[in-house]
């Protein structure tokens, strides 16, 4: 157990340090090297130089080598503040990492990218040259698309998240089993969605009353009240297993999944996180995989005989997976 | 909220549906104001009659824990918020009582000849 825990915090551990290296080390490393080499060269340098060509590869802008020094610390700094720092949070939360991983290979790949575009601009220009554009360009574009794969390869993927086993409950043979919950959206999130659909339409209603496009008014409500019901069959979910197996229900009624427990392969309970995971909330489906997730955290997931998985979010996902181990377990006893 | 059952027990369904009840409620998992699940989708996804889940409901009603009401289904009343207190000092009780090798019926018998003083 306690090797395991070990094991699982030096893995994180590495991912963190490696992320950080690829998507803050690398790029402030770069934009310092590069402002480093065109201070050194300062000195060669015209009053201003090219930093712009036309389609036949003749400069048609130009600028104080201070301003494309100044730029490279802009964009070598702020890619990986904008892209790698809000996300380093979310990263050591463990939230699962493809999005990050990639804005972080993305701040290495562009810092980069740009530390050699600026450095090299300025030092072929320095005493009396002149930029070689198609080079320049195949160089940079190598750089980019190399430090970005390497990057990428550099940080580790995610573990697949290793769900609890689950232990069936001990039943006699003639028990029957049902478990009840109701499982709803962030009461602010649902506040949000229809303040964002209820905003409109106030503004609509005082515009019609007032103004001379009374007639675009009704159809204009009718559609937001068909956009706010798409969202209600969303908000809440009526989550039922019995020995039939496992009933999802949207509180409107409409949609209903159902896994019957003869098609279920494997049961667990999961931390799942809708935006690394599903790409959002709501009804989403992601290779392989039916997610009806409502927020961050617990929930529960099962594996279809096909390998096929449903997910959906429970706040006593342990116990709704006990359960579904349970009733799947005899029916496969009894089939 | 987790109904189980077993037809071949000695209790009745509906003490054992009732007992269901209080057990969530004393674990913390229902809360007072909660609503519980309509007798009939209850009684339709443990293959019981409906009956015998409202009289569970009517059992848990007599006792205060909670309110029938038209229309809201069955309700939690406050009352839930005194078994949750109570829930881990009988638990303890129970497991002192287990690990002496205390039958179940002494320990319930010693209960209620003290519960007797107090009413």
């Amino acid at each position: 157990m306690n090797t395991t825990d070990r094991g699982t915090r030096t893995a994180s551990t590495r991912r963190t340090v490696t992320f950080v290296a690829v998507g803050i080390a690398v790029p402030v490393l770069a934009t310092i090297a590069s402002i480093a080499v065109q201070l050194a060269h300062r000195s060669g340098l015209p009053e201003r130089i090219a930093t712009h060509w036309n389609g036949l590869g003749q400069p048609d802008q130009w600028m104080a080598p201070w301003v494309a020094t100044a730029l490279t610390a802009i964009v070598g700094l702020g890619v990986p503040a904008l892209l790698t720092i809000p996300a380093i949070a979310l990263r050591r939360s463990g939230m699962p990492g493809v999005p990050l991983r990639l804005a972080a290979a993305v701040s290495a790949a562009t810092a980069t990218g740009t530390a050699y575009v600026a450095a090299a601009t300025l030092v072929s220009q320095a005493d009396g040259g002149t930029v070689h554009l198609g080079s320049l360009l195949g160089v940079a574009a190598v750089i980019f698309v190399c430090v970005g794969l390497a990057g990428w390869a550099v940080m580790p993927p995610d573990d697949t998240p290793r769900p609890a086993s689950i232990k069936p409950l001990a039943v006699s043979p003639d028990e029957r089993l049902a478990w009840l919950s109701t499982e709803t959206i962030n009461r602010w999130l649902a506040a949000l969605i229809v303040g964002c659909a209820a905003a409109p339409l106030v503004v609509l209603m005082v515009a019609g009353v007032r103004g001379p496009a009374a007639t675009i008014v009704v159809p204009s409500i009718v559609a937001l009240l068909a956009i706010l019901l798409v969202a209600a069959t969303a908000v809440g979910f009526h989550v039922r297993i019995d020995e039939r197996g496992l009933t999802v229900r949207s509180i409107v009624g409409f949609p209903r999944f159902h896994v019957a427990s003869t098609d279920i392969q494997s049961v667990s309970a999961m931390q799942v996180s809708g935006i690394g995971e599903f790409g959002g909330y709501g009804i989403r489906v992601r290779k392989g995989a039916l997610g009806v997730i409502l927020r961050p955290g617990p929930a529960l997931e099962v594996t279809r005989s096909n390998g096929r998985r449903f997910v959906v979010s429970v706040r006593s996902a342990e116990t709704a997976a006990a359960v579904l181990a349970t009733v799947a377990d005899r029916a496969v006893r009894s089939a | 909220m987790l109904f189980r059952i077993d037809p071949s027990a000695d209790a009745t369904i509906f003490m054992q549906i009732a007992d269901n009840v209080r057990t969530e409620a004393a674990a913390g998992r229902l809360r007072s104001g909660e609503r519980l699940p309509s007798a009939r989708e209850v009684a339709e996804m443990l293959g019981v009659n409906v009956h015998t889940v409202l009289r569970a409901y009517q059992e848990l009603r007599d006792e205060g824990l909670v309110e029938l009401r038209r229309g809201r289904g069955a309700v939690m009343t406050d009352a839930v918020d005194l078994l949750t207190a109570m829930h881990d000092d009988i638990r303890r009780l129970a497991a002192k009582a287990a690990q002496a090798g205390l039958q179940p019926q002494t320990l319930t018998a010693l209960i209620q000849e003290a519960l007797r003083e107090h009413h």
